[in-house]
């Protein structure tokens, strides 16, 4: 009977010494799965937020971007225009000259017509320019040709 | 925004002097410009500044600076 109480006592022993050796075992594990689960979510937390950064540059890249090939687009279509116009007024400037060589043929005529058939003109038209003005305003010909013969 | 272009060379060759008037009158024997003719020719001048004008507005608008 003695015997019997000690084998049981010895046995509830054993059984405590087991769960004790059980929990801390299990804390330990518990513990160390802890840790990894930690370090793994930091490590995911920084490849989160590296992937977010990346994606924010990327998409302020591309906005870069449009605005630059926009501003591009704006640009070529002024210069374009400018040509155009450029080149319109460069196939217009002979017509324009020529167009002035005629009006001012037209009113040379008309002048000297005026001015011939006006008797008061006729004074002046007698006159000759002398020669130091003739030669001042069309060259020593001129002069030379309006009388300064020694 | 300035579009720099080479000037054609018609706008930038130099405009000839109009000749001078006939010499229809005489001073001391010797044919001579009469003064009526001289002052006709600023006609002359004058046309010479209208196509200078005209060359100018042309290359202001050719290299963008406006028409004026």
């Amino acid at each position: 009977m003695k015997l019997a109480t000690l084998g049981w006592g010895v046995l509830g022993l054993l059984v405590l010494a087991a769960a004790l050796e059980w929990h801390g075992h299990h804390r330990g594990y518990d513990d160390g799965v802890q840790a990894t689960q930690a370090a793994a979510k930091k490590q995911v937390d920084a490849a989160v937020a590296d992937r977010q950064l990346a994606e924010a540059q990327r998409a302020a890249d591309a906005l870069t971007l449009a605005t630059v090939r926009r501003e591009l687009k704006t640009l070529k279509d002024g210069l374009e225009a400018q040509r155009a116009i450029s080149q319109a007024a460069l196939d217009a400037r002979d017509q324009l000259q020529n167009k002035l060589g005629k009006l001012l043929v037209q009113r040379t005529v008309e002048a000297q017509r005026a001015a011939h058939e006006d008797p008061q003109c006729a004074d002046l038209a007698r006159l000759p320019v002398c020669p130091a003005v003739a030669g001042q305003l069309w060259g020593p010909a001129a002069s030379d040709q309006a009388g300064t013969s020694h | 925004m300035p579009a720099y272009r080479p000037l054609d060379r018609r706008l930038t060759a130099p405009i000839p002097a109009p000749p001078p008037p006939p010499a229809n009158c005489s001073y001391q024997g010797q044919p001579a410009v009469c003064v009526l003719d001289g002052l006709l020719s600023i006609i002359q001048w004058q046309g010479v500044r209208e196509r200078a004008n005209a060359d100018r507005a042309t290359s202001a608008t050719v290299t963008n600076q406006g028409t004026e």
